[in-house]
């Protein structure tokens, strides 16, 4: 089973496979969507996963398959050198990540590795990965915990500061004494346990608590 | 015409007093005197002028030259010369006479020694003048100076300190700051082993010069200083305790804190976009030109070579916008005049349909350096970044200029103006933050259609290093 959102890419990818005598191509996804719709019925032992997909993430869509059928490999493809991305694909059940700058033999390759029951990971580099989903984990529901602190009306000043304007800006634009925007400022500063607005607006950016146009 | 002398005669006897101002002009002296015998008419004179000599009888029907002593200090006229001329008083007087502040005594029958005695007694009186004019003024730079200043021992107790050295720890006075501390390096330093640290570097060079070190303040904050001292030693040649000034650079530290925060937050926001724009769009254009001599027939390969040189193009995009905003990197030794002028050029470069101008006002300081220059050539970078992104202007115009002891910055475009409609966003929070570190202003003007203007101002003192962005409360 081949997801991959670059068609030209899948298409050449699928016409390689086809042509090794151990490899058919069962199915082909350029989305999350189209990927659950093939997966009703479809006995795949392998999968090449994109993990960006324009409806969502691989990360979803390999838990998917390894719940339905638990010997499903899936090697992952990414463009990301974000580790704790790698972790989240590894965590979810993928096999084994290749970087999309590898060519197409080395793709071959470690497929082939993966059917025959290989694994592409080191044991040590399972559990780093698996490690670092841990901690990454944690980290996600601190930050959830900091944004679920932020009240409406902060929420309001964060938003006007992505949108670039100054303290006095934001009080006249939300109808408030330049000392009540400070004292939001700050208390945003202190629930998100960052020290500068600007970081403040990174994080809150990040964590897609504002929109940045 | 001899040295002219004023001198006050504490005597009731006119004929005696005629007799030593014949004395005195056969010493070579030029005598304006005047006599009295009664401590009001002594107080009179004193008040009534400046006296080199005051020669007292010892015992007088009204006064004594006791009461006449007592009253010259009581005037505070502590640097007179006082010499009593009397007959012939015992050695008891004489000597309590000497305690209570008289120079010398001379006994009536016998004046051959006055001359030179005047002589001595006028000179060391310069001298005491001089000494204790010394010691007023030391007094007043320790009392009154805003550094910091301290003796302390090597295993840290303070010796002495002042009031600003009290004042910078928060305590009320230097006896309540000499009185808590008995141990520096516990209850002073954050980080107690840079005291080993500081007496390393004292023994090493006798001195040590610009320590910087967080201290406790009494009330439980912090203060950053720096401390510049030498080395006391004992007879044995050890160290035995240290001396010098310290200076509060708490405002200092936390400006640089800020802004090493902003660099880091902003290096971060750099590389995010080279992950997530540029490598992807690379790694796009790699994978599909790895792939396209297997791709097989049916596949649109003019049109995917499109996409590879879309792909490219925005990589390159990318790039050039990353080394932009990395370039100011290595600019702090360079002047701000010259930051500027490169990032212009380089704008020029590769703003494509915009003029960009820079125009130095006279005046403008040529030689201002070093990293707080550096964030001001940000914020000209960061704002002309804005112009190319987002205002389609035609023409830019940075205005380097100086009034008043302020450096000002303008840059102004005739593009679609800063609006509710557009939004600068992260770049414009992180100029803001910049400035803010700086203790400067920055305001930005946009008219739609119009243009937009951004203004900074920063003091210059805080560009050349001598001031902190701390804002003066004058």
């Amino acid at each position: 089973m081949l997801v991959e959102d670059h068609a030209s890419f899948r298409q050449t990818l699928a016409f390689v496979f086809d042509q090794q005598p151990e490899f058919e191509v069962v199915a082909q996804a350029a989305t999350l969507a189209e990927a659950r719709q093939a997966m009703d019925g479809l006995e795949a032992d392998l999968g090449v996963i994109d993990l960006t997909l324009p409806d969502g993430e691989g990360t979803e869509l390999i838990e998917e398959l390894c719940e339905a059928n638990p010997d499903f490999a899936a090697l992952v493809l990414t463009a990301s050198l974000d580790r704790t991305e790698h972790a989240r694909a590894v965590e979810a059940g993928a096999a084994g990540i290749l970087h999309k700058s590898a060519d197409v033999d080395a793709i071959l390759d470690a497929t082939r590795r993966l059917g025959e029951g290989e694994t592409l990971l080191s044991e040590e580099e399972l559990i780093t990965l698996l490690r670092l989903a841990g901690q990454n984990r944690e980290e996600a529901v601190e930050a959830r915990a900091s944004i679920e602190q932020i009240t409406p009306r902060e929420k309001e000043v964060l938003q006007k500061l992505a949108e670039g304007l100054s303290n006095k800006e934001i009080a006249a634009r939300l109808h408030m004494s330049v000392d009540t925007e400070r004292t939001h400022m700050m208390n945003i500063l202190n629930k998100l346990g960052v020290h500068s607005r600007l970081q403040a607006l990174v994080f809150a950016a990040r964590h897609g608590l504002v929109e940045i146009r | 015409m001899g040295m002219q002398l004023r001198v006050l005669l504490v005597e009731d006897s006119e004929d005696d007093a005629l007799l030593l101002a014949r004395m005195l002009r056969r010493g070579g002296y030029d005598p304006a005197w005047e006599r009295v015998d009664t401590p009001a008419a002594m107080e009179a004179a004193l008040d009534g002028g400046s006296w080199d000599l005051i020669i007292s009888d010892h015992s007088m029907p009204a006064f004594s030259s006791l009461a006449a002593l007592g009253l010259l200090r009581r005037k505070g006229l502590v640097d007179v010369p006082f010499i009593i001329v009397s007959g012939r008083i015992g050695e008891d007087a004489a000597v309590s006479a000497m305690k209570a502040g008289a120079q010398d005594y001379l006994m009536k029958d016998n004046l051959a020694r006055l001359n030179s005695a005047i002589e001595r007694e006028l000179r060391d009186a310069e001298v005491r003048r001089e000494r204790r004019q010394a010691e007023e003024k030391y007094r007043s730079i320790f009392e009154n100076a805003v550094e910091g200043i301290f003796q302390t021992t090597v295993d840290g107790w303070f010796l002495t300190a002042n009031p600003a050295m009290a004042r910078m720890l928060g305590y009320e006075s230097p006896e309540e700051l000499l009185g808590d501390i008995s141990d520096i390096r516990d209850q002073l330093y954050v980080e107690p082993e840079r005291r080993e640290e500081f007496y390393q570097r004292a023994l090493r060079d006798g001195f040590v010069s610009g320590f910087e070190v967080q201290m406790h303040r009494k009330d439980g904050d912090t203060v950053w200083v720096s401390a510049n001292a030498r080395a006391i030693y004992d007879a044995g040649g050890g160290i035995s305790g240290y001396e010098g000034t310290v200076e509060n650079i708490t405002e200092r530290k936390r400006a640089e804190e800020a802004l090493r925060q902003i660099r880091e937050t902003e290096r971060k926001r750099i590389a995010r976009e080279l992950h997530d724009v540029v490598l992807q769009d690379l790694t796009y254009a790699l994978q599909s030109m790895q792939v396209l001599r297997r791709m097989p027939e049916g596949v649109d390969r003019a049109g995917e070579t499109e996409n590879q040189v879309e792909a490219l193009k925005r990589a390159v995009g990318g790039l050039r916008d990353a080394i932009y905003d990395l370039r100011l990197e290595s600019a702090r030794e360079r002047p701000l005049v010259r930051a500027v002028e490169s990032i212009v050029e380089l704008n020029r470069q590769i703003g494509e349909g915009c003029q960009f101008e820079l125009i130095v006002e006279d005046g403008f300081p040529a030689t201002i350096s070093g990293p707080a220059g550096v964030e001001v050539a940000r914020v000209v970078q960061e704002a002309l970044a804005n112009v190319r992104r987002h205002s389609d202007a035609r023409h830019a115009v940075v205005t380097l200029g100086m009034v008043n002891g302020e450096v000002l910055v303008e840059i102004e475009d005739d593009g679609r103006g800063f609006g509710p409609e557009t939004s600068y966003g992260m770049g414009l929070t992180g100029m803001r933050e910049r400035v803010l570190a700086l203790g400067g202003e920055l305001e930005v003007e946009g008219k739609e259609g119009v243009g937009t203007r951004v203004f900074l101002r920063v003091r210059l003192g805080v560009l050349t290093g001598g001031e902190t962005g701390e804002r003066s409360n004058t």
